[in-house]
């Protein structure tokens, strides 16, 4: 990180040089690289996620989350980690994949404090259980709503002319 | 039988529920405080008074049915939300978006701006007492409202930009009356601003009082004004410039202390950069179109991605994943007043009930991002 | 003899009709000076310029239910706004208006009106604790430590005056301000004056206890309707007397500047300038914290006035040889 009033100018980063950390930070993990629209994603095991991200954490500087969120493709759920790392200026996805059924991951709560919130809200809206999480409550719906909203599942009623295609 | 003056006495710890309406102008958010006498020993907010489903919306609507509703994330200052929007989708489609446009496009995002900050000062003002410096920040954002108004077509919730650029043309009368507001404000900014900074109760209501520390502020995913307070000089215009930033000449203002008066005070002096942004980008507007061309239908193809922007209040973030058809499949909104709030435990432990009006005050929250 | 207390009569019903007069006047004067320091315009539906706002307040507080919380302590809830009232005119009735135009004249008239302002803060002590609320009682306290506080600094800036006088009749103090208003030597009085009255009237910068009513109630809240009315105007009275009091102690009272106009009218407009700063710092500045409140009042405007009483009876010893 820069020093305090040390203003951080036009921060880009080398895609190759990231690849490199990561291919010599995560040995013994694996780890598949994809590429979209000129951004990195790192889609890893979800056995392996936790120690994943806290190795590019220390090793990599990625001290800022910019987002926790979820995706539900019917079969499996995705969850995502968006980082950005101040001194380096690396910006990483990554990504996991997890069970329809029954989502369970560990919490990054003792990494970001910032995911205590991101993390409640998937739990509210995904039904997404994270193993850790020292307050995992409801955030954003009301009590008594045991559905989770974001999922393929809750389907959206559409009336009349609104929405899509119709 | 006699009292025992050698035992202390058996305090309990007081609850005190703090909305969710409120005196100020923040918007539905509730939150319980724990005093022990006149010290708040914790706090525990309670968010989703606004949820509005949002995000689940996305999916069921097509990109440009969806645009209107990003306005009414941050109602203060929406032309920043479609921005993040409209640029993201760019991306994903490649879309060359015209120079006319990008400065058109800067231009009114500084003035929502200005706007936005002016609300903070007035309720900065109000929280702390003086009534005065309220309405004369609502005056000179009639001045700005006018102006949008002119452009947009309403005051608040715009929906004026496109994938692509602006939906329409600047009108007639803009460039004079802007320049009239560019030639007034800064002066009456100074007066104001020295009406409450240079103010000696104003000063030792807030120096020294709900200080964040910068690792922490990191830590917990802070950006913005609360963010640059704290020391750290983060602004993703300068840092990771979009949209033409890095042909305009400003600075970023910061703090070192992390307290109430360095995150008034970084807002005030973002009010007159932003003002040179406005007055750069009208000396030099370049002409041109006003829209690239775009498909009629918006099928961004499939993959996913995270852009980001800098609101008023911090860093907006849409991640949108996207499977080729005209709707997008996840689409999930970050809002920068959903972060920031995380730091207000950490903020108020440990000062008395006058600050906590103070401090929830300085972080400047806008309700509709915090729910969705 | 009852030519005496028809005389008496008289003089009450006058006083008690200016000074209700005078507080419309002052609440109307309040919200335009307020409106305008805003950039508004203040009322003006009602009546040409919106004179008629006050009366049509005060009407409606007039038309208002009365309603009477169930747990209240009945008694000390209801005489509560009649003892902050009752003490607030008392004190006007020490006011002298000219030479022969006081109410009462009496040898101890500027010690007797501190007394009585001090008796408002019983009755919001009372106020406060009978209305069965934990948040009046604190609203109640609180504002009666700020009263207190304050009174100490408030007597003594008037020290130095007495002292330069030799009496406590508000008469003689004007009397002997013939040639050089009081404000010129005892200028570091006049403003430890005027901060403490800010202080005593609950104004801002020092109306923690009616602003902590945007979290915390106040101690008037469980009243309503004329009740209600009695603390609003009791707070206008004093807003009144303590101008009229620095008007008469600094200002030099009836004495005319300059322009030959009878003395009571010199008197009103003196306090009506004092009343105008008043509510032009209201408009201006934040208010302080509570702790700072209190701070101010104890380390900085105690010791101020006592400086100033020293320093009155040095420069009297050596130009006078001693307190006359």
């Amino acid at each position: 990180m820069l020093k305090p009033g040390e203003l951080y100018l036009n921060r880009r980063f080398d895609r190759d040089d990231l690849l490199r950390k990561i291919e010599s930070s995560l040995i013994g993990i694996d780890y598949a690289i994809q590429e979209n629209f000129g951004e990195v994603f790192l889609v890893a095991d979800k056995e392996k996620l936790y120690e994943t991200l806290s190795i590019l954490k220390e090793k990599l500087g990625f001290n800022y989350l910019k987002s926790l969120t979820a995706a539900d493709y019917v079969d499996h759920l995705e969850i995502i980690y968006c980082l950005y790392s101040f001194s380096n200026a690396y910006s990483l996805t990554v990504k996991s994949i997890l069970d329809a059924d029954s989502p369970e991951v560990q919490s990054v709560f003792s990494l970001w404090h910032g995911a205590d919130w991101h993390e409640r809200e998937a739990f509210d809206l995904f039904g997404i259980k994270f193993i850790g999480h020292p307050n995992l409550k409801k955030l954003v719906l009301w009590d008594g709503f045991d559905e989770h909203p974001l999922r393929k599942s809750f389907v959206l009623e559409l009336s009349g002319e609104e929405g899509g295609d119709s | 039988m006699p009292f025992d003056l050698t035992k202390d006495i058996d305090t309990e710890v007081m609850e005190i529920n703090f909305g969710p309406h409120h005196p100020s102008t923040h918007g539905v958010f509730r939150f319980v405080a724990k005093l022990d006498g006149e010290v708040v020993v914790d706090i525990e907010p309670y968010i989703g008074y606004l949820h509005s489903g949002i995000e689940k919306i996305a999916e069921t609507r097509r990109y440009l049915q969806f645009l209107p509703l990003v306005n009414r994330l941050d109602y203060t200052a929406s032309l920043t939300y479609e921005l993040c929007l409209c640029l993201a989708l760019e991306k994903m489609m490649e879309i060359e978006v015209p120079e006319r446009a990008q400065y058109i496009r800067i231009m009114l995002t500084e003035l929502q701006r200005i706007a936005t900050h002016l609300i903070f000062f007035g309720t900065t003002g109000l929280e702390a007492g003086a009534y005065t410096p309220f309405l004369y920040a609502f005056r000179e954002r009639e001045v700005i409202l006018r102006l949008i108004e002119m452009t947009c077509g309403s005051r608040m919730t715009t929906n004026y930009f496109r994938v692509g650029g602006c939906k329409w043309d600047l009108p007639g009368g803009f460039e004079d009356l802007c320049r009239k507001f560019i030639k007034k404000f800064p002066k009456r900014l100074d007066e104001y601003d020295w009406l409450l900074s240079g103010n000696e109760i104003f000063r030792d209501r807030t120096i020294g009082v709900g200080r964040l520390d910068a690792d922490l502020a990191i830590n917990l995913g802070v950006s913005g004004p609360t963010l640059r307070g704290s020391g750290v000089r983060f602004d993703i215009r300068k840092a990771e410039p979009y949209s033409g930033y890095d042909r305009f000449d400003f600075d970023v203002p910061y703090g070192l202390n992390g307290d109430v008066y360095d995150r008034f005070m970084v807002r005030v002096k973002e009010m007159r950069q932003s003002l040179r942004i406005i007055e750069q980008a009208l000396d030099g507007m370049p002409g041109g179109d006003h829209i690239a061309k775009v498909p009629k239908v918006l099928k961004p193809p499939p993959g996913e991605l995270y852009y980001r922007n800098e609101g008023t209040r911090g860093e907006i973030g849409f991640y949108i994943v996207s499977d080729g058809s005209t709707m997008p499949y996840r689409l999930k909104i970050r809002g920068p007043s959903f972060s920031n709030l995380m730091s207000l435990r950490h903020m108020m432990v440990g000062h008395s009930i006058p600050d906590i009006v103070l401090i929830f005050g300085s972080i400047d929250i806008c309700v509709g991002e915090v729910d969705r | 003899m009852i030519v005496q207390v028809l005389i008496v009569l008289l003089k009450l019903v006058i006083a008690i009709a200016f000074i209700m007069a005078s507080a419309l006047v002052l609440i109307y004067m309040l919200r335009k000076v307020m409106g305008h320091m805003q950039s508004r315009v203040g009322p003006n539906r009602v009546g040409p310029f919106g004179i008629l706002q006050t009366v049509a307040d005060a009407s409606k507080l007039l038309f208002k239910e009365d309603i009477v919380p169930a747990k209240v302590d009945s008694w000390s809830w209801r005489i509560a706004p009649s003892v902050v009232l009752m003490a607030s005119m008392a004190s006007f009735s020490f006011i002298p208006f000219a030479k022969n135009l006081t109410m009462v004249n009496s040898n101890i008239s500027l010690f007797f009106i501190f007394a009585m302002s001090s008796l408002t803060s019983v009755g919001v002590i009372m106020a406060g604790w009978s209305s069965n609320n934990k948040y009046s009682l604190i609203g109640g306290l609180r504002s009666a430590a700020q009263v207190l506080s304050y009174e100490v600094p408030l007597v003594l800036s008037t020290i130095g005056v007495v002292m330069m006088t030799g009496s406590l009749n508000l008469v003689d103090i004007v009397e002997k301000q013939k040639h050089l208003f009081n404000i010129f030597p005892q200028f570091l009085g006049f403003l430890i004056f005027m901060t403490a009255a800010l202080a005593e009237l609950n104004h801002t910068p020092f109306d923690i206890s009616e602003a902590e009513s945007e979290l915390v109630s106040g101690f008037n809240t469980e009243y309503s309707a004329m009740r209600f009315a009695m603390f609003f105007l009791a707070e206008f009275f004093n807003v009144f007397v303590i101008a009229a009091l620095g008007a008469v102690v600094f200002l030099g009272g009836w004495n005319p500047v300059f322009i030959p106009i009878p003395g009571f009218i010199w008197l009103i407009i003196k306090s009506y300038v004092l009343i105008f700063v008043i509510m032009w710092i209201r408009s201006t500045f934040p208010r302080f914290r509570a702790d700072q409140l209190l701070n101010i009042g104890w380390k900085l405007l105690l010791p101020a006035s006592l400086i100033n009483i020293f320093g009155t009876g040095i420069v009297m010893l050596i130009t006078r040889g001693g307190i006359s």
